[in-house]
């Protein structure tokens, strides 16, 4: 579904990722793990457009989309929860749901399996997405991503600063998006147990390249716990 | 007593006007945060506007029919000023996001030529606009005269506000234009054109000035520096009000208004002005933010 072949990122002077090449096959949760710094979050923004990529090829369904804008890439059918959740916080949750609509022209209706995989969010519709918890806005942010019925969706580190209880629902959801919706996941994470739990295909990043690759059940969980400690 | 209502609706009259060219800078400068030194020239846009439409229904239409030129006036001025402020975002202000200095001399420089523009076409002595006969007179209340025209502005005024506040809060455009405003790499990610969404919101910012335009010149006349005297009160009035909030506009715009005219009653209008932005410095040293603030529990600004 998602190819990426080749691809440079810099930012200022420096190579963050470099030649960098993997996919992601259609209907599959995939995770892409590594260190801090290793470019795992170039890499989701160079797929969103958000980086220059001046080399390579990174293709959406058989489309090259490599020149297009962020704006233009989302509406092939990606759906986009980034690092840090950027909810818009003056907006009310609902207002932030609706959002996610916007690669549709804002029209159409908010599917329903959304409000039964986050129930939180129904009963916070008229607060604004800055006054919930970091918890809830990781809820909040998936449920946009998923609004207008992505292909696939993008998740970029959703543990991060996270409670254990709420780690588990999210879990829980994307498997959930990924078996009712078939929708397709590209997980970057550094919690490896979150990973092993829940993604099938494990890419293992280190220096802007893919230094491993493995499905769950066949990767030696020691050798990826030693790359993501080294 | 009949003195104290009289100058409490000269205040408001004034806050009014102010108002309407501040919700143009409430959406430019306070939602895109660029310095726009050519805000009052397109006050001047829309007020020129006024007096060729009026020109245009002299030469070209019966008298009977002559005063709703007006009311003609009102969409020409805004478009006008809205194709203006459309080539200048599209031309200059694009160039310039996230240089706040360069843009606030581009559009200082944009500010010059349009005033010499204007000088060029219209001459260097100002031109008159003869209010519609529906708006000539007043109304006299216990002793005190309430001009129809500063009535016509208020209602004007009030019309623009929710129009404003129909965008921004009721329709998709609205929704976009906030989602860019608060985090534009996000917008685009969420399939937002921002470069089209800062376009138009530039360009409805320089149409509201535009209707400001058309609201002075019913007051007095035009020449090339006309928008240059609200300017100055139009941006205090959203930085007291607080940056991005339009209840908070609305608010400095009555109180710059109201503060600038009681303070002319008892002393003079060059006194009144230094008082006003002392008490808006003084002001602004206690409560950086302004009147009111965005509270929220991640926002990084």
């Amino acid at each position: 579904m998602l190819k990426i072949q080749n691809v440079d990122s810099y930012y200022g002077e420096s190579c963050v990722i470099n030649r960098l090449s993997f996919d992601v096959p259609k209907g599959k949760i995939v995770s892409l793990i590594g260190r801090n710094g290793v470019g795992k979050t170039t890499t989701l923004k160079s797929i969103m457009g958000l980086v220059k990529t001046p080399t390579g090829s990174i293709m959406m369904d058989g489309q090259e989309m490599i020149k297009m804008p962020a704006y233009e890439r989302v509406r092939l059918g990606i759906g986009y929860v980034p690092q840090g959740r950027d909810i818009f916080p003056q907006m009310t949750v609902q207002e932030n749901i609706e959002l996610g609509l916007q690669p549709k022209g804002g029209k159409g209706k908010v599917p329903d399996y959304i409000y039964d995989l986050f129930p939180i969010l129904p009963k916070f519709a008229k607060r604004k997405g800055g006054d919930l918890s970091g918890g809830q806005q990781q809820q909040l942010a998936i449920a946009r991503a998923l609004a207008a019925d992505p292909k696939i969706i993008i998740l970029d580190e959703p543990t991060e600063g996270i409670q254990p209880s709420i780690i588990q629902d999210i879990g829980a959801a994307i498997r959930k998006i990924n078996e009712w919706k078939g929708i397709t996941v590209l997980l970057v994470e550094q919690y490896l147990d979150f990973v092993l739990e829940n993604a099938e295909d494990i890419y293992v990043m280190e220096k802007g390249e893919i230094v491993f690759k493995g499905g769950r059940n066949e990767a030696d969980h020691e050798t990826i716990r030693m790359l993501m400690t080294e | 007593m009949e003195q104290f209502i009289t100058t409490l609706f000269n205040g408001l009259s004034l806050s009014s006007i102010i108002l309407l060219t501040s919700l143009g800078l409430a959406v430019t400068f306070g939602l895109m945060r660029v310095i726009n030194m050519a805000h009052g020239e397109f006050v001047m846009i829309g007020a020129y506007m006024t007096y060729v439409v009026q020109q245009i229904f002299v030469k070209f239409f019966p008298e009977s029919v002559r005063d709703i030129y007006y009311i003609v006036s009102i969409p020409a001025a805004f478009g006008v000023a809205f194709l203006f402020g459309s080539l200048l975002e599209r031309f200059v202000i694009s160039r310039l996001y996230g240089r706040e200095i360069d843009s606030l001399l581009a559009t200082w420089g944009i500010s010059l030529i349009l005033q010499q523009a204007a000088r060029s076409i219209f001459g260097t002595q100002g031109v008159n606009v003869t209010a519609p006969s529906f708006l000539k007179g007043g109304i006299e209340i216990g002793g005190c005269t309430f001009s129809y025209n500063r009535i016509f502005i208020f209602v004007m005024v009030l019309l623009c506000l929710l129009m404003v506040w129909v965008i921004m809060y009721k329709s998709n455009f609205g929704k976009q234009m906030r989602a860019v405003m608060q985090n534009r790499p996000m917008a685009q990610c969420m399939g937002i054109n921002s470069r089209r969404v800062d376009n138009i919101t530039f360009a409805l910012g320089s149409g509201l000035a535009g209707i400001a335009g058309c609201s002075v010149a019913l007051l007095g006349s035009i020449d090339s520096t006309v928008g240059q005297s609200y300017i100055v009160n139009s941006f205090m009035a959203v930085v007291l009000g607080g940056v991005g909030k339009l209840a908070g506009t609305v608010l400095g715009s009555t109180i710059i208004g109201s503060a600038s005219i009681f303070t002319e009653n008892y002393t003079s209008s060059t006194i009144a002005k230094a008082i006003v932005l002392l008490i808006v410095i003084v002001f602004l040293q206690k409560r950086p933010q302004g009147l009111f603030v965005i509270k929220s529990r991640n926002l990084d600004e």
